[in-house]
C-alpha cells in the first residue's frame, strides 16, 4: 500500500510541475479538466527529465529534492517573465465555454466503454511482468543504470556501446522510469510501468478535447474511444514500449498547431513547439515529426503572410532546438550513431532500380499492415470510406492538414524501407510507425464526419 | 435522436463505429479468456515471483532469476560476475544474457568474455572450470557458482 501511494505521488509531482508551468499560457480556462491534467502530466515529465539530464551534465547526483527543486525553477521563471512572454492578447479569444448537459444513452455507453478500456489497459500493464524486449532491454535497463549511478553516466557510454546498441536514443523515456525509482528510493520496475498507459489515456483525452471544441460530444467520445482501443497502441502501452509517449507528444503538438492556425492563440503555438521538442526528446523519429509540423506552419502562409510564417517557423524551431539541442550536442561529443540509420548505411543505398524495388515492397507493406484488424482494427477502411464520401471536403482546410500529415507518414515509412537494408524494419518498426498515421486518420475521420460547414478553401 | 446530424457522412462513421466496438469487445473477451490465469497468478505474486516468471526463457530456466538474486546477495559489493550460458539456441543465449545484465547491473554489463573473480555457470555442462577456481554453490548439475577469491573461500570455510 505504501508503494502504491509512492507511485501516486511520483506521478502527481510532474502533474503539479506541468500545471504550474501551463498557467502562464492562459490556456487553462480554455482547456477541459482532464485535458489540463494530462497536458500537465506530459509537460511536467518533460521538464523533470530535462532537469535530470542537466543535473547529469553538471555531475550532480539525483535526489528527489534536487530534481523537484530544479524542475520548479521552470514555472517560476515562466511566471516571472509572464507578462513579457505571454501578453494577454496573444492567446486569442476564450471561445470555449463548456455547457453542462445530460449525457444521452449512447454517450453514456461510450463513456462506460472508455472507462472499461482505460481500466483494462492500466490493470494489464501493471500486472504484466516485463515481457516486450524493448521495454526491459532498452528503456528499463537504462532507467536502472541511471538510478544505480544516480545520474546519466556519460563517461560509461563507451563501455555500454561496446556490448549493446541504441545509446543514441534520447533519454526522456528511461529518465521517467529513473524518476519513479528515485522517488520510491528503490528499483521497482513493476511500478514504473504505470507511466505508459497514462500517456495513452492522455492522448485520448487531448484528442477528445480538440474535437469537442469543434464537433459534437458523441463523435468526440467515439474518437477518444477509438484511440484508447487502437489494438497496436494498446499493445505498446501494455508492453511498456515508448510509442504512447511519442504519440502523446507528437499528436498533441499537431492538434495544438491546428488550434493556433484556427484561433491565432500564441499559447497554443508555443505549447505545440514544446511538445514537438519533447517528441524529439522521446525518440529519434520525433525529429522528422517536427519537420512535418514545420510543413503545416508553411502551409498556413497564404492566410498569415509569408514574412510572418518565416518568423513563426524560426521561433518554432528555436524552441525545439532549446529543448533537444543540449542532448544532440552531447550525442555528437560522445560519437553516438544510430544502428539502423547512419553514414555507413546511407552510403550503401543501392541504385535507382534497387530503390524502386524497395519502394514497391514498402507500398505493399503499408497496404498489408494498415488493414490488419488485430493491429489497427478498421482504421484503414474507415479512412478510405470517409475520405471517399467527403472527397470534395477533404482537400479543404483544416482537413487538408490531416491528409498532408498522413501522406508525410507514408513517405517517411517508404523512405526508411528504401534506406534500411534487410527486412527488420518492415516487420518490426514499420507497424509501429504506422500507428502515428492511424491516430491521425482516426482524428480526421471523426472531425470531417462531425462538421457540416466547409471551411475556407485551400 | 442521439446523433447530431443524419447524413451519409455520419452514417459511414457510425457504421464503422459499430464494427469497431464489435471487434474491440471480441478482442477484449478473447484476451481475458486467454490470460485470466496469468492475472490471477500476477495478483497473487510478489515482485520476485513476477521477475522469476519474466526472466525464464522456458520451463527449464524458471530458477534463473532466483540464482541471479542469490549471487547478487552473497557476492561482495560491486564485484563483477561473469555468466557462462548455453551457446545454442542463439535466442536463448541472448535472452538469458540480457536478462542477466538487466538484473545484475552493475555486476554485469552483458560482456561475458572477460574472466572475472566470480563465475556463474548456467546450463553449460561442457564448461571446464579454470585453474584456481572452486565451486562455492551448487544450484544443479550444470548450474553453479565459481570463484578464485581466496578470502571469500576462507570466510565461507570459517562460517561452515
Amino acid at each position: 500500500m505504501i508503494i502504491f501511494f509512492g507511485v501516486l505521488t511520483a506521478v502527481f509531482i510532474p502533474i503539479l510541475i506541468g500545471w504550474l508551468s501551463l498557467s502562464p499560457f492562459f490556456l487553462k480556462r480554455r482547456m477541459f479538466f482532464w485535458e489540463k491534467v494530462f497536458v500537465s502530466y506530459g509537460l511536467g515529465f518533460g521538464i523533470l527529465t530535462l532537469v535530470m539530464f542537466y543535473l547529469s551534465l553538471l555531475e550532480i547526483d539525483f535526489s528527489p529534492a534536487v530534481i523537484v527543486g530544479g524542475s520548479l525553477l521552470v514555472p517560476m521563471v515562466i511566471l516571472f517573465f509572464r507578462s513579457w512572454l505571454f501578453p494577454a492578447k496573444a492567446n486569442g479569444p476564450s471561445e470555449y465555454k463548456p455547457v453542462a448537459s445530460m449525457y444521452t444513452w449512447i454517450e453514456g455507453l461510450l463513456v462506460t466503454f472508455i472507462i472499461i478500456a482505460a481500466g483494462n489497459m492500466v490493470f494489464r500493464t501493471w500486472t504484466m511482468a516485463a515481457e516486450a524486449w524493448d521495454s526491459w532491454a532498452f528503456w528499463g535497463f537504462k532507467a536502472k543504470i541511471f538510478f544505480v549511478e544516480q545520474k546519466v553516466p556519460f563517461a560509461k557510454f563507451a563501455d555500454f556501446r561496446n556490448v549493446w546498441g541504441n545509446w543514441d536514443y534520447p533519454q526522456h523515456v528511461p529518465l521517467m522510469g529513473t524518476w519513479i525509482f528515485t522517488w520510491l528510493n528503490t528499483w521497482n520496475d513493476q511500478c514504473s510501468r504505470i507511466i505508459y498507459p497514462l500517456f495513452h489515456c492522455g492522448l485520448a483525452a487531448g484528442v477528445y478535447a480538440f474535437l469537442r471544441r469543434r464537433i459534437s460530444r458523441v463523435l468526440s467520445l467515439a474518437a477518444a474511444f477509438f484511440i484508447l482501443t487502437l489494438p497496436g497502441l494498446v499493445w505498446t502501452a501494455v508492453g511498456t514500449i515508448s510509442e504512447p509517449v511519442l504519440l502523446f507528444y507528437y499528436v498533441l503538438s499537431f492538434v495544438f498547431l491546428l488550434e493556433w492556425e484556427q484561433k491565432e492563440g500564441q499559447g497554443w503555438f508555443i505549447l505545440s513547439a514544446i511538445f514537438a521538442g519533447f517528441a524529439v526528446w522521446t525518440k529519434n523519429e520525433g525529429m522528422v515529426y517536427a519537420l512535418f509540423n514545420g510543413l503545416v506552419i508553411l502551409l498556413t502562409a497564404k492566410q498569415k503572410g509569408f514574412r510572418q510564417i518565416i518568423f513563426d517557423l524560426i521561433v518554432y524551431f528555436l524552441i525545439i532546438g532549446a529543448i533537444i539541442g543540449p542532448w544532440l550536442a552531447q550525442k555528437n561529443i560522445l560519437g553516438l550513431e544510430n544502428v539502423l540509420i547512419n553514414r555507413d548505411i546511407l552510403s550503401r543505398v543501392g541504385s535507382v532500380m534497387d530503390m524502386a524495388k524497395r519502394c514497391r515492397v514498402g507500398i505493399d507493406n503499408i497496404a498489408y499492415r494498415i488493414q490488419l484488424i488485430s493491429y489497427f482494427n478498421v482504421t484503414g477502411m474507415m479512412f478510405l470510406f470517409v475520405s471517399l464520401i467527403n472527397f470534395s471536403k477533404c482537400l479543404r482546410r483544416p482537413y487538408f492538414y490531416f491528409i498532408v500529415n498522413v501522406l508525410c507518414q507514408m513517405v517517411l515509412i517508404l523512405v526508411l524501407t528504401v534506406v534500411i537494408p534487410g527486412d527488420m524494419f518492415l516487420y518490426d518498426a514499420s507497424p509501429r510507425l504506422l500507428l502515428t498515421a492511424a491516430v491521425i486518420m482516426l482524428i480526421y475521420c471523426a472531425y470531417i464526419s462531425g462538421t457540416s460547414a466547409p471551411d475556407s478553401p485551400s | 435522436m442521439f446523433l447530431p446530424r443524419h447524413s451519409m457522412r455520419i452514417s459511414v462513421f457510425v457504421f464503422f463505429s459499430f464494427v469497431w466496438c464489435g471487434i474491440w469487445l471480441k478482442q477484449l473477451v478473447r484476451i481475458w479468456q486467454d490470460e485470466n490465469k496469468y492475472y490471477v497468478f500476477a495478483l497473487n505474486s510478489g515482485l520476485n515471483r513476477l521477475r522469476s516468471y519474466s526472466a525464464a526463457y522456458d520451463d527449464s530456466t524458471r530458477d534463473y532469476y532466483p540464482i541471479l538474486k542469490y549471487c547478487d546477495r552473497v557476492l561482495p559489493s560491486g564485484e563483477p560476475l561473469q555468466i557462462i550460458l548455453p551457446i545454442a539456441p542463439q535466442n536463448k543465449l541472448e535472452f538469458l544474457r540480457d536478462k542477466g545484465r538487466y538484473y545484475l547491473y552493475p555486476r554485469n554489463y552483458g560482456e561475458n568474455t572477460l574472466r572475472q573473480k566470480y563465475i556463474l555457470v548456467y546450463q553449460q555442462p561442457d564448461f571446464r572450470a579454470p585453474a584456481g577456481y572452486a565451486r562455492i554453490k551448487d544450484f544443479g548439475p550444470d548450474k553453479y557458482l565459481l570463484t578464485c577469491d581466496k578470502e571469500f573461500l576462507l570466510r565461507k570455510k570459517g562460517k561452515s
